[in-house]
């Protein structure tokens, strides 16, 4: 037995040989770059040729704790991600439902609801652009013949309304990733059960509550996490849409330290936000899938 | 419920395909119907002017042609090297998969613009900045985290008999991999190489910072200049580029689609 175990380990070799390029690609770019970021949190690194890189301890993180800012975007960061995973969670589950009965005429609607997936964030940037237009933009056409007196409105350039826009915009782009797995789940739904349900006189939402959610649960809660820490640093985006329409104080923290970094050179700095901003996350994802894992266990 | 359902569809319709619709019909019309303060749903004759004029405009064939082909072949090594990979993950249960699942969460977490611009030094250091070697090396490792995700489901789903039976007849892994693996997880492949496209195609960080010069730009960053500072009065041009871009992806999804949405379950299904 200990003898076959160890040919299959040597056949094996021959694998793991021709993945060494790989692995050493990915610690080239992927393990080497972490490091250095979280290294580089520790000191006074600006930019700047030949500028002298010392080792400040904590001084990134002290000065952080006293960076209004920084909290201000943290916190917007924070009801974004919440609130647009929410809105993609409940509207996407929606779609699947729909998409689910199987009806011929609900593929022009699949095809459609699964499109943003395909596009680029610039290209999403555009449209939404051109759509939210104060003076060509259709709301504000069909707005002003309607004759409301603020016929003029601008979706992207008020700030109490660049919000509100930004979450519309991110629930239609990125929805399609929650339709999918829902959809993936709900086609493996036990059909007997459902039927008998309705057999047994079940109304659509007790079998909602009792069937089909708890059923979703499973798939759903991991895909919510995942989404939750994706979408606080959802950087693209933000990043394109804002490049055209900056807002004051409307910069997710992942903007935020990418401004410190190439706008302002605080590479330190913009170092230990991304380090703090990956911990977070990190605490967050591993909190919500521990208790999904307890419940599952139980 | 039926009242909720018809609701529901015309509703999830127009969500989706409004924007849609306004991007193609901006796209057919002349400049003046484009700031026309009419609603004009779609222009009566269909003017192609914005698009011969997107075509035109420097630098659009080129960052097409680099997009296309560069998605093309990072899609091609993502889904080569996902197989071995994701099958000596599902195989070996000591250190190697817990490394290997380690770095694919880690990798997730760890926002990716934070370690960029370590990553430009280590580039300039090399030489691998503003190379296309270079991109297609970070496409292809970006790729790599959901890719092996997905690829998993496929691989676990693989029989053991029949990795073993291949084993004891004396072949090696490779060849186990070669005549045994890759044939049966080929819907897996599937679907990552659509991943791995789509994903390259529409990725923008990596030309943002690591491709510079009108010659090395992709459909994405064009399309990002266009939005910036030259870009606002010319949503004609602007329009007819973004339609452009998207039909590849859009084709590529809608004729692989069946394929991409079942391949999916069934990867996840059985495992």
């Amino acid at each position: 037995m200990t003898k076959r175990i160890s040919t299959i380990k040597n056949q094996d070799r021959s694998v793991k040989i021709l993945l060494f390029p790989l692995l050493v690609l990915i610690i080239l770019v992927s393990t080497i770059p972490i490091i250095l970021s979280i290294m580089a949190s520790f000191t006074d690194w600006v930019a700047g040729i030949d500028v002298d890189i010392n080792f400040n301890g904590l001084a990134n993180y002290r000065y952080m704790l006293t960076d209004m800012q920084f909290f201000a975007s943290f916190k917007l960061g924070l009801i974004w991600s919440i609130l647009v995973t929410l809105l993609t969670t409940i509207m996407g589950v929606c779609v699947a439902l729909l998409l689910n009965q199987n009806k011929r005429y609900m593929f022009p609607l699949k095809l459609l609801a699964l499109s943003p997936w395909a596009m680029s964030p610039p290209a999403i940037a555009v449209i939404w652009i051109t759509l939210m237009n104060v003076n060509s933009g259709p709301f504000n056409i069909i707005l002003r013949k309607l004759n409301v007196p603020a016929g003029e409105i601008g979706f992207l350039e008020d700030p109490t309304l660049f919000f509100p826009t930004l979450l519309v915009i991110g629930a239609w782009a990125l929805m399609p990733m929650i339709t999918l797995s829902a959809l993936a789940s709900l086609k493996i739904l036990s059909r007997e059960l459902s039927e008998a349900m309705d057999i047994d006189g079940v109304t659509p939402l007790q079998k909602l509550r009792y069937l089909i959610l708890p059923h979703l649960r499973p798939v759903l809660v991991p895909l919510f996490a995942l989404n939750l820490i994706w979408n606080f640093g959802a950087f693209d985006l933000i990043y394109v849409i804002l490049g055209s329409f900056p807002p004051p104080n409307s910069e997710i923290p992942i903007v935020f330290a990418f401004r410190q970094a190439f706008k302002y050179g605080q590479f330190g700095y913009a170092s230990a936000l991304g380090v703090t901003i990956a911990l977070f996350e990190l605490v967050l994802v591993y909190v919500i899938l521990k208790k999904q894992m307890r419940e599952s266990n139980q | 419920m039926k009242t909720l359902r018809v609701i529901g569809t015309v509703f999830f319709t127009i969500f989706f395909g409004l924007p849609l619709f306004w991007l193609v019909s901006t796209s057919l019309k002349q400049e003046l119907q484009i700031g026309s303060s009419d609603l004009i749903w779609f222009p009566t004759k269909p003017d192609w002017a914005n698009y011969s004029e997107a075509v035109n405009r420097s630098g659009i064939l080129v960052a097409a042609w680099n997009s296309l082909w560069m998605s093309a072949l990072s899609a091609f090594i993502t889904t080569a090297v996902t197989a071995p990979a994701a099958y000596l993950v599902a195989q070996s249960r000591g250190w190697f998969s817990k490394v290997a699942t380690g770095w694919v969460l880690s990798s997730q977490v760890f926002p990716s613009i934070l370690t960029v611009f370590p990553l430009f030094l280590i580039y300039v250091k090399i030489g691998l900045f503003n190379t296309f070697t270079g991109a297609i090396i970070l496409y292809v490792i970006f790729n790599l985290p959901f890719s092996l995700w997905l690829q998993r489901g496929f691989v676990k789903n693989v029989p053991t008999e029949i990795l073993e039976a291949g084993r004891i007849d004396g072949a090696s892994g490779l060849k186990v991999l070669r005549y045994v693996v890759f044939p049966l997880i080929l819907p897996g492949s599937i679907v990552v190489f659509i991943y791995a496209f789509i994903n390259t195609w529409n990725n923008f960080l990596v030309a943002t910072v690591f491709l510079q010069g009108n010659e090395k730009q992709t459909l994405t960053t064009q399309l990002a200049r266009f939005i910036g500072t030259e870009g606002l009065g010319l949503f004609g041009p602007f329009a007819a580029a973004t339609v452009l871009s998207v039909i590849p992806t859009l084709l590529l999804f809608i004729v692989l689609q069946r394929k991409f949405t079942a391949n999916l379950v069934a990867g996840a299904v059985k495992s």
